[in-house]
This record gives C-alpha cells, structure tokens and sequence, in this order.
C-alpha cells in the first residue's frame, strides 16, 4: 500500500493496461476462435424463418430455402462480435453437396461483417469449411470453421436415409474435424434436444486424436471441457442452462450452441517460406439445440385426457342401452349357455 | 261356450265331420296315387303321411309341447330350440269348413273357417291338441280369427305383423313381436332359449330349405314329377318332424336325379308348363293342380305359402349369439315375404317373372279363393305385368266345395289347349 | 373340366378365413416391413402410418397435406406437378383393388377387426345404426376430406383476407388420426401418447389426436369397423371407386330381398340389399370384404368381377357349405351336384 501511495495517475493508467493485457493473454488462444453462426446481427434484415433451422434460412424463389452463416470470433456466445475476414489474409473456403461435390461458394462481405449464403437443393447435409492458417513463432496456426447443416423437405419423400445422413468428412482437404456420432435409428428430422448426449470425435489428418481439448458452451456461457478419450471421442450432455418464461417456452425455441477443439502437435514443416516445429489445431461446429421435449410435451395429461374419454363413452353407451330397456321394455335375452 | 246341451251337437258334429273328412282324405289320396300312371318309389313315404284321422290319441310326442302356427311368418327355429313340436294347422278340408261357418260369415276365406272348424273340433294332422296357437295377424280374416279363441277354447297368442316389411320401423317393430313371443314360447314351455339350440334349429331348417332347393333345381332341369306330389311334399313339411322329412328327401332326389339319366319324365317337350300361384292349395285340397295335370299339363312351380315360400331365403348370422341370431330369424321371415298382407309387393312380381324364366313356364294360372281379397286384387296387378311380358294368364275363382269342378275344368282344358297350340305353332 | 372344378372351389371356399390371414400378413408388411427394409411407395390408398417407426410406406393422406401446404402461385406452377404425380400414383395402386383396400389391407382395419373378435369373447351385443344416423354420419368423412384439404392450403395461402392458418396446423389430419397414436405401439413406441402445450393449437390438437384414439378404440369396440365411416382416405377412394378393377355387382332381377347381405355387413350398408336397380353396389362406406357375397343364397345375385372376369359369385352350394352345416347332424345321403 506505501508503495502503491507514490505512484502518479499515468502510472496507474500504465500499470492497470498491463495487467488486463496479462489476463488477456491468457484467452487470446481462445479469442481466436472462429465459428459460423445462426444467428444473425441485431441489424441485418428481418429474416424470414423457414425450413429446419429458422433463424439461418431463408425463403429463396420457387420454394427453395438459402442458407446464411454469419462468420463470428471468440467463445462468448452472447456478445461475440461478427467479423470480416481481411481480403489479404491467407484464407481457403469449401462448401460440400450433400453428394459431396464442391460447390462454388465464397465469402461475402457487407458492411464489416462477413458471411456465406447457399440455395440448399438437395437432401443432406452441407458441409462448409473456412481454413484459416498462419505461422507465428514456431507454430503453425490452422484455424478452421466448420458448419454442417442438414436440409430437408418432406416433400421429397424420405429414401435411403442411412446413407444420406452419414457424417461427410474431406480428410485429403480439411486437416481438423469434429465428426458428430450418428446415432442408430437417426433420421432425416433429426435435432439435437437438450439433455441429449452426443459424442463426437477429434480428427487430425483423418485420424483420432487423443487428449485435445473438447469444450461446448452454450447460449449464457455455460461451458464444459473434456478431453478425448483414445478413440479421439468425447461425449457431451447438452444441458438447459436457460429457462425461458412460460409465454416463450416452445417447441420453436432453438438455443445456440458452440463446440470447439484445439490441440498442439509437434510436426515439423515449412509453410510459406516459414519454419514451424508445432502446429496448433483449431476447429469449430455451431448449430442450435431443442429444448427439452418434456418442457412442451406431457404424457400425464394425455392419459388423463384419454381414461377421461374412454369412462364416458363406455358409461355412455352403457346407460343409453340400460334406458332403452325401461322405456320400451326392450327385452333383453340372456347369453347364458 | 260347450255346455250340456251343446256338448250333444258338439260331439255329434265332431262325428260327422271325421267321416266326411276321412272320406275327403281317401278319395283325394286315391286320385293322386292311382289316377296317375307314373310311380315314385320315393313319394311313398310322403302319401303315408295323409292318413285318415283316428280319433285317439296325440301322435305327436308328449313329453314336448305343441306349438300351432298358421301363416308362414312363425319362426318355427324358435319352436325347435325351445324343445317343442311345431305344426302349422292351416287346413284344407272341406269338411271342417262347414263348422267353422258358425263362427265367421259364409264369404270368409275358406281356409280360415276350415282352420277354425278344424280347431274347433280337435281334428287336426295327428290328432294334435295344441298347447299355443299363434296367430298372427296377416290378413283380415286371420285377424278376426284369432278373437275366437274363447269360444272354441283354445289358447290363442296374437302376432303383430307390421303392414309394410320395407321401412325400418316395420322391422324395428317385428323384431320386437318376436322377442315378446320368444318371451311367451319360454313360459309355455319353461325352457330357456340357449345359443347353442338356437344355432342347431336355425341349421336343421337349413338343411331342410337346402334339400328342397335340391329338389326345385330338379324340376327346374327336367319334369320328373308332377306338380302333386311336389305340392305334397310341401304340405308334409307342416307337421313332419323336419329330420326324417328332410332325410327322405334327400332319397327322393337322389331317386330323381336318377330318372334324369334314365330320362324318364312325366311331361314331354309339348307339355303346357305351367306356374300356380295365388290362395294356398292344401292337402286335401289339391283340386287345381290334379286337374291342371290330369288335364296334359305339368304343373312345374308353385308360388304358394303352403310351398315354395315357405322353404325359400335361408338365415344368415353374423355373430353366432342370441342378440344376432333372433333379429337375424325375424328379418328372414319378414324382408323376403311375398305375402299380399304386405304393401307393396313388388317384390312378387319380380320373383315370379323370374321364375317364368327359369322354370321355362308358359302360362300361368291364378287362383283365389272366395273371399280372399287381398290375392284377388294383387291378381290385376301381376296379370298386367305378365301380360306385359307376354305370357298368358288364367284367373279362377273357386272355394273349398268339391262339387263345382265342372266350370273349372272347362275352363282349364281350354287354357291348356290355347297353350299348346302356341306351342305347335312354334 | 377343370375350370369348373376351381369355379366350385373358390365359390364354396371361406373368404372370411382367407380375408383374416391376408389382413395378417399386410399387418405385418405395413407395420413392421420397414425393419426389413421394405419401402412400398409414398402414395400408398390405405394407412401405413410414417410415425411408426417400421412402415414400409407412407399413406397418401400425408402426402397429400404436404404437397398442398404451397403458395397458390407454386401450386399451379412446376410445383402443383408434385401433387398431380402423387395423385396420379395414388390412383394407380388404388384400382386395381379398389376398395378391397380397406378390408383387406389397412392396418387400422385390421386392428379394428382384432378389437370386434376381443368384444365377441366378452358376449357385448354390437350396435347397428338406424338408417337416419347412418346417412348422417356418412357425410362426416367428407367434412374431414374437405378440411384435410383447405387446412394446408389456408397455412401458405390467405382466404377471403383472413390471416395465414398457424404453422402448428400442419398435416391436420395426421395430427387427429387414431393411425399415428395407435399404430406405432406395435411397435412399442409410445412417443406419439403427448399433449404439447407449445401454443393453443398445438394444445387442442394434440388432444383432440389423444381424443380420438380414445373414441377409435372405444367405438370399434362397439360398432364393428368404427373409424371406416369418418375415414377421409374412405371418401377420397370413393371419388375413383368408379373406374377399379375390381368391381362387386349386383344382378337385382335375382334378388329376394332377403337381407343376408345387409345383415353380415359389418359396417351396416343396407343398400345392398335394398337396391335392386344399380349394378355396381359399391358404396362409399363399403370396404369390399366380400362377407355379402358369401352370405347370399341366390346363384349369381352378387358377383366380383376382376377385369370382367367373376371370380367369386354367390352359390347356392357355397351358402350351404359356409351357413347350412352343422356336423352334430346326421349326414344326409348327398350325391355330388
């Protein structure tokens, strides 16, 4: 505290910039976290909700939905800001048909935020990824944003569902991966739902990784990390961290989630005329998650609502058939052998 | 109401009457048997069950009830299942005729007085003494019939028939009678109706309809038999017990079938085939169709109660129980009746046109008793539309008295010939 | 000959026996059949429901409500081809059995028929309707046709100014068919058993679909093929009825009007035996079970033509063998026709 007495009011200013820079060093590895969102900016176009995943798609011509995803930076789910990648950085983006052809796609960019649109045709899941990789030091830095976005209308009838719900993965092209584990009877109206437990897998070069750091936040920043097992698996349980009032709780409501990985590895290499002995892996996955179906959903009351049924039917037919024999001294003749 | 001195006149009637309807019986039984050439060895069975009467005691077993029933409308199945012995009294004896005349006026229908007279004096089939007699209420005569009940002493339930078998309140309402009567057999009986007897009567009656329908497709290939014995038959199944009836005609047909590989017929290809239909001719009364065929024709189908309507249109159930089973009795007995009672009767006129088809028939003849309104006045409606088709019809007009044949024959013999010349001619 | 022989044959066997066993196995097919794979077609005339999770097909009715969920503008364009090719299948798998498919295939008439054999057992008296009730509740299938159509057009389309139906509305029937709840228990799924309290429209329309599988079950119990009158899949097929291939007819001048046709109809048509003018005595609430046809006594009043050939006419031997015998009697001596 004596200390402290005798230093001036710019000192203060000084001393207090280097100690938040020394906080913010720790999670500048994770502020440079890039993702593809859902959701879009307070001030873009009010955008019409339609097709699986209201708050990314849009009602296109002819009655097909188009696909927006909002490039954002860093974990925090709430405010995030929506970046735009500079024209001069050293960037590689693929958009993949559920039939897994390249489809040509690039970014765009309005105003100061960046983005990516695509007219969904077929059935499936679309893959885009945005690679972004820079040497610092002696470490390669491959940054990777990743967005799978199932389509589908049941207009098209639902054929061969096994094979078009299968995960897609590029190993030639994308270097990292977070593959989402199907589940067996997973159709094409599959959601992740709260209190689902969903596993997915690190991938590096189209192999397991293990031990890399898996973390899902959610929507107020609940996060959990965990780290993969030796087949590269983590699972997580999607939890509610956000209860919504009454009025707001329905079946509608699709929360955001964000699922990120990273790992350092010791390769050695060259890239761009620059040395590295390490590379740091980065991926992300974001999409949105249901509530809970027993938040809506009651099966109680549907039972009640059935015995309550059954009890006055039967009584009533029961009763009409016991008046119809006083009135008109209907004879009823017995069944006994 | 019998008292002393009328229990005098009583029995010397009941005498009288026996003798003359014993001397009916033979002479009719003589004429079918013997005044035709050809013989059946099957039809003996059926000739033995027109005997004269003895009286005496009940034929019928006795440790059974005997339910009687008049009309077509009785489901006898009910009677069966209820262990009791179902005969229907409707009669064709002149004989009796004349007593029931002190309890109707003499322009009734002849066949109610002889049922009444017949009852009246206990000189039924078997000597049957009926413990119930069911009557219902089809047309005016029997209606008022049935109010006699007192006065010849015997117990009579009443029926109620609806006028009309198309609407749904007829059938609701007919359903009703007969659960009220299957209600008043039990207390008669004092059995219970069950499923399981119930199920058996409503077979045994098919079996019996099936052999008969065995029987018309016979007639319907090739003229075997005469219309008299098939008339016969018919009336044997008013108080037969319906296993042996239906046994031995199983023999017979098996007898006619072989005569139609031995081609023997009673009818050649020129033979005037004729279709009787109107009031009911009962043994004894058997006028008509011993005339028609005496006279060179064959007499192929009879669209009478006493025959043919009776054993058409089988039961068909469902749900083998008592709440399907008894419904499903009262709608056979009511929806396909061809019986003038009801209104309307198109559905005769159909079935007799389809019959003429069938049955090749050439003419027909249309008879009505002498107060029987209601077949007298459907005779105008069927005769237009047979006309229509172009068939010829002869209306007679006759009554229970043997002694007026002479008029009838010859206008018989003249019909006949008319017909066969048409024949000739083609 | 031999032609006569299999006539014979045919004509005295019993379709009731051989109805149960086809009902069976089309049970099988279109509730479980997906298990093995087995997908039939999208356009299918009877109810092989898509919520349970083993069909083998999807009934046309939930085709129909998703195809016509389109603006006016894309239903006469391009698009309205969808609905005219589901139509068009539709009505191609309907005439060749026309409405047998309702007696013979359908799974909620198959559970229907196992529901009137448990009340059987239990001695309960069915209950017929009288002829005033039974005109009026054969146009309720209507109504629901009617509404099954206009609901999913009224969701993209506005009518008469009024504001757009709420998306929660889509595939009204689906939401109230006795199909979705009852069918996917055999498979022992009972996610369908709920009541979503989302919004009010889903609240009402969950119930009414608890509702009336309630009343389904509770009706067939005592009215034998219950649901078959309010069946809207009913009303559309007797739109088409007219131009199957499968015909049941009717000879009127061989009619006696006796009523055993009518009598052993299990939905209650008393038409059949009334009518003696028409030849084609297919009626909209008939299901083709051919159970007329059997009990009827009189040679060639009811025939079944198949591409004008007869292939099961009403006998007089036929009748006897399936209604007259009865072994406790004494065989009588028969020689063979």
């Amino acid at each position: 505290m004596v200390f402290l007495r005798n230093i001036k009011q710019s000192e203060y200013i000084f001393i207090s910039i280097l100690l938040i820079s020394i906080f913010l060093v720790q999670p500048l590895a994770a502020q440079e976290i890039i993702w593809f969102s859902n959701v879009p900016p307070k001030d873009a176009k009010k955008i019409v909700p339609s097709g699986m995943h209201k708050l990314s798609s849009v009602s296109g011509k002819r009655g097909q939905s188009s696909i927006i995803q909002w490039l954002r930076k860093g974990t925090n789910l709430e405010n995030t800001s929506y970046i735009q990648i500079p024209k001069n950085e050293d960037i590689e983006f693929y958009l993949f048909s559920p039939s897994n052809k390249q489809v040509e796609n690039k970014l765009m960019t309005k105003g100061d935020k960046s983005f990516f649109s695509y007219a969904s045709k077929e059935e499936g899941y679309y893959n885009a990824y945005l690679i972004q990789k820079e040497v610092k030091g002696d470490t390669l830095y491959i940054t990777i944003a990743k967005s799978e976005l199932l389509n589908h209308s049941c207009r098209n009838g639902h054929k061969l569902v096994r094979g078009i719900v299968g995960p897609h993965l590029y190993s030639e092209i994308i270097p990292v991966e977070i593959k989402r584990k199907r589940i067996f009877t997973e159709d094409l109206h599959y959601f992740t739902t709260s209190s689902d437990n969903v596993e997915y897998q690190f991938l590096v070069n189209g192999k397991p990784v293990e031990g890399a750091n898996l973390t899902l936040v959610t929507q107020k920043n609940w996060s959990k990390t965990l780290k993969t097992n030796k087949e590269g698996n983590s699972t997580f349980q999607f939890i509610q961290d956000y209860f919504s009032s009454w009025q707001e709780l329905n079946n509608r409501e699709i929360y955001n989630y964000l699922l990120y990985g990273e790992i350092t590895l010791p390769t050695q290499g060259n890239y761009e005329g620059k040395a590295y002995s390490y590379t740091h892996y980065t991926t992300s996955l974001s999409d949105g998650y249901r509530p809970a179906k027993t938040m809506y959903m009651s099966m109680f009351w549907a039972f009640v609502v059935f015995i309550v049924t059954t009890i006055i039917t039967v009584s009533g037919i029961f009763i009409y058939r016991f008046k119809r024999q006083r009135i008109y001294k209907e004879i009823k003749l017995d069944e006994k052998k | 109401m019998i008292n002393a001195t009328n229990q005098d006149r009583y029995n010397r009637l009941k005498k009288t009457s026996t003798i003359h309807y014993n001397m009916e019986v033979n002479q009719v039984l003589s004429e079918i048997i013997d005044d035709f050439p050809d013989k059946i060895s099957g039809m003996e069975y059926f000739y033995n069950k027109f005997k004269p009467i003895e009286i005496g005691e009940s034929l019928y077993p006795k440790d059974k009830k005997l339910i009687a029933s008049m009309c077509i409308h009785v489901p006898i199945e009910i009677i069966h299942a209820l262990d009791a012995t179902a005969v229907r009294i409707c009669s064709g004896s002149y004989s009796v005729d004349t007593a029931g005349s002190d309890f109707l006026p003499a322009k009734t229908c002849p066949m109610v007085k002889s049922t009444l007279g017949a009852l009246y004096l206990d000189l039924l089939p078997g000597n049957a003494i009926p413990d119930l007699v069911i009557n219902p209420t089809t047309c005016d005569q029997k209606k008022k019939m049935g109010e006699m009940g007192d006065e010849i002493n015997k117990e009579f339930y009443v029926l109620e028939v609806p006028s009309s078998k198309d609407s749904e309140e007829a059938r609701e309402y007919w359903q009703r009678t007969i659960k009220k009567l299957v209600k008043k057999l039990e207390k008669i009986t004092g059995n219970r109706l069950t499923r399981g007897k119930l199920k058996k009567s409503i077979k045994t009656v098919a079996q019996a309809q099936s052999e008969y329908r065995r029987f018309m497709r016979i007639r319907k290939e090739s003229p075997v038999i005469l219309g008299k014995d098939a008339l016969l038959i018919a009336n044997a199944y008013f108080f037969d017990d319906i296993n042996s009836w239906t046994e031995n005609l199983a023999i017979l047909n098996n007898e006619l079938e072989e005569r139609i590989e031995k081609e023997i017929t009673v009818a050649n290809s020129r033979t005037p085939r004729i279709l009787l239909t109107g009031s009911p001719s009962i043994f004894p009364n058997m006028r008509t169709p011993i005339l028609i065929e005496k006279l060179g024709g064959v007499v192929v189908y009879e669209e009478f109660c006493s025959s043919s309507r009776m054993l058409s249109d089988t039961v068909a159930v469902d749900e083998w129980f008592l709440y399907d089973m008894v419904p499903a009795l009262a709608d056979r007995y009511l929806k396909p009746s061809t019986c003038p009672n009801f209104t309307p009767n198109d559905d005769r006129i159909r079935k007799i046109l389809l019959a003429m088809k069938d049955y090749k028939v050439d003419g027909v003849i249309y008879q009505t008793f002498t107060g029987c309104q209601l077949y007298d006045m459907e005779a105008i409606k069927i005769g237009k539309a047979l006309e229509t088709a172009g068939y010829p019809v002869l209306n007679v007009e006759l009554d229970y008295n043997p002694k007026d044949s002479g008029q009838l024959t010859t206008r018989l013999e003249a019909f006949l010939e008319s017909i066969k010349d048409k024949k000739r001619k083609n | 000959m031999k032609k006569n022989k299999i006539i014979k044959y045919i004509n005295n066997s019993n379709v009731s026996r051989f109805r149960t066993i086809i009902q069976i196995a089309f049970f099988v097919l279109f509730v479980y059949g997906g298990y093995f794979f087995i997908n039939i077609g999208q356009n299918l005339p009877t109810f092989a429901c898509p919520y349970n999770p083993g069909s083998s097909g999807t009934c046309y009715l939930i085709s129909a409500q998703h195809n016509l969920h389109t603006t006016w503008e894309q239903l006469f364009s391009f698009r309205g081809l969808g609905f005219i090719t589901g139509l068009g299948s539709f009505v191609l798998f309907f005439i060749i059995f026309n409405k047998a498919w309702c007696g013979y295939a359908c799974p909620l008439g198959t559970v229907q028929d196992w529901i009137t054999k448990l009340r059987k057992l239990t001695l309960t008296r069915f209950t017929r309707y009288d002829e005033m009730s039974f005109k009026r509740l054969s146009k309720v299938k209507y109504v629901f046709l009617v509404l099954l159509i206009l609901i999913p057009l009224g969701m993209s389309n506005s009518f008469f100014g009024l504001s757009e139906i709420s998306n929660d509305m889509s595939a009204p029937f689906c939401q109230i068919c006795p199909g979705r709840t009852v069918l996917p228990l055999f498979s022992g799924d009972t996610s369908q058993l709920f009541i979503d309290f989302t919004s009010t429209t889903t609240m009402v329309m969950s119930s009414l679909g608890i509702l009336f599988m309630a009343l389904f079950l509770v009706g067939s119990f005592f009215k034998k093929r219950f649901f078959c009158f309010f069946c809207p899949m009913s009303a559309l097929q007797y739109l088409f009825s007219k131009i199957g291939v499968l015909r049941l007819v009717k000879d009127g001048s061989k009619c006696t009007k006796c009523g055993n046709c009518s009598r052993v109809c299990d939905v209650g048509i008393t038409a059949i035996a009334d009518d003696i003018t028409s030849k084609n005595i297919v009626k909209d609430d008939c299901m083709m079970c051919f159970k007329c046809v059997e009990a009827c006594p009189e040679k060639g009043a009811l025939d079944v033509k198949f591409f004008n050939f007869k292939i099961f006419s009403s006998t007089e031997e036929g009748f006897f063998k399936r209604y007259g015998q009865d072994d406790s009697l004494t065989s009588n001596k028969k020689k063979d026709d």
